[in-house]
């Protein structure tokens, strides 16, 4: 898995008010904990809710990283091609809210292929591809903000 | 009011006042009912040329995120303008806040002053009453882009749209327009924005962008991941909108930025 992906996912939880976050795709996962210094309220805590209760301040700092990659997961990520957002802007995977994504994970894709689209100041912006290949790893969620330069896909 | 049919959308009137302004040749396409007029030109636009996409009526008129653009028939102004350019397309997102203030420039010289909620939405008395969606693609190597604009001419009656809105004829109940000038005016106009957005970019529009700011000094809530409520402040000179969030000062250019009824 992408350190920038893991380096954005640790960014999220300090932020969030989530204990815990853990991600699959394909045979990776990792998992993120945070190292928790005072009692928390006990709460149950699923991806898609967050917990109105303010964080206390102790929490912010300490995360520890547990990951799971195996070394075979990582020496594949490091192998593909990865294309990258064109701008500053919002990931979007699907050409609509509820329609299939673009592209995902295992696809065969060709050069001019739409495999997603980035949102900047209501501009919506096809990014194709420049090469042929199959999609290896999708880098990050959709609805997301992504910077310039940011990898999105890695092709093999 | 006159009778909306009596003032439906006319080439020859259309050709008129689009070369009364401009040396550019258009690719001019009016119909009675399409689904969007983006869509069309997305499928039909010749990258060599300005395109004009007009109808009176669309079936899926969209905004962002497929929100359903009202779009009854003879009602309002659903037209879409495609055009190339060799820029690059990550310096052309602020072309968006652009097109904005094309609408502004031409409402205003009907004397109606319009403001812009950023990055285009076009507010009249602080209601909506127009929108801007924007598309790029690439087709035989060149960079397409394609905006789309709903503007709320006649409509008095919409129970369907969800936020304060309203229309050139619920604003000013005597309103004489003619939905080809303005239709022609925007335009013309877009394009002679765009030249000088090519030449020297967004800095120059960020002045007159502020003082139509419609968020300033508003509360406003940040979706996209953000999910915070802030204060905004100014247009950069990039085009994004900066905003406060508690002591810190983030500058936003993608993403949703809804006003806070709060």
């Amino acid at each position: 898995m992408d350190i920038r992906k893991v380096k954005k996912l640790i960014e999220m939880l300090e932020e969030s008010q989530l204990n815990e976050i853990e991600i699959k795709e394909g045979e990776e996962s990792v998992k993120l904990v945070k190292a928790i210094s005072v009692p928390v309220q006990e709460q149950i805590v699923t991806s898609n809710v967050v917990a109105p209760a303010p964080q206390p301040e102790a929490v912010k700092d300490d995360l520890s990283v547990e990951s799971d990659i195996s070394e075979s997961a990582k020496a594949e990520t490091i192998s593909g091609k990865t294309i990258d957002s064109p701008m500053v802007g919002t990931f979007y995977a699907a050409p609509n809210p509820g329609a299939k994504d673009f592209v995902s994970v295992g696809d065969k894709i060709s050069e001019g292929d739409v495999l997603c689209i980035i949102e900047a100041m209501k501009m919506m912006n096809e990014v194709k591809a420049d090469s042929s290949g199959t999609i290896k790893q999708v880098l990050i969620e959709n609805a997301e903000p992504v910077e310039f330069g940011q990898p999105l896909f890695v092709i093999e | 009011m006159e009778d909306v049919k009596q003032n439906t959308l006319k080439e020859e009137k259309i050709r008129h006042f689009l070369k009364k302004n401009s040396g550019f040749e258009w690719q001019l396409s009016i119909y009675q009912e399409l689904e969007s007029t983006n869509d069309y030109l997305i499928e039909f636009a010749n990258p060599n040329e300005y395109c004009l996409c007009l109808s009176e009526s669309q079936t899926k008129g969209r905004g962002r995120n497929l929100k359903k653009w009202q779009s009854p028939k003879y009602e309002n102004i659903y037209m879409s303008i495609s055009f190339s350019t060799n820029h690059e397309l990550k310096n052309f997102s602020s072309f968006s806040l652009v097109s904005a203030l094309a609408v502004h420039n031409v409402l205003l010289k009907q004397n109606i002053f319009t403001e812009i909620k950023w990055p285009n939405d076009i507010y009249l008395n602080k209601k909506k009453i127009g929108g801007i969606l924007i598309e790029t693609l690439t087709r035989d190597a060149e960079n397409l882009i394609i905006v789309g604009i709903g503007l709320n001419v006649f409509m008095e009656n919409n129970i369907e749209i969800d936020r304060d809105w309203t229309s050139l004829k619920l604003e000013f109940e005597n309103v004489v327009v003619d939905r080809n000038e303005i239709i022609s005016d925007i335009a013309n106009e877009v394009l002679l924005l765009k030249s000088k957005f090519e030449k020297n970019g967004f800095d120059d529009f960020a002045k007159d962008f502020n003082k139509l700011n419609f968020l300033k000094d508003k509360k406003v809530f940040l979706s996209n991941s953000i999910n915070k409520e802030g204060t905004v402040l100014d247009i950069n000179s990039d085009g994004s909108l900066n905003v406060r969030i508690g002591n810190q000062i983030k500058k936003i250019s993608s993403g949703e930025v809804s006003l806070n009824i709060n």
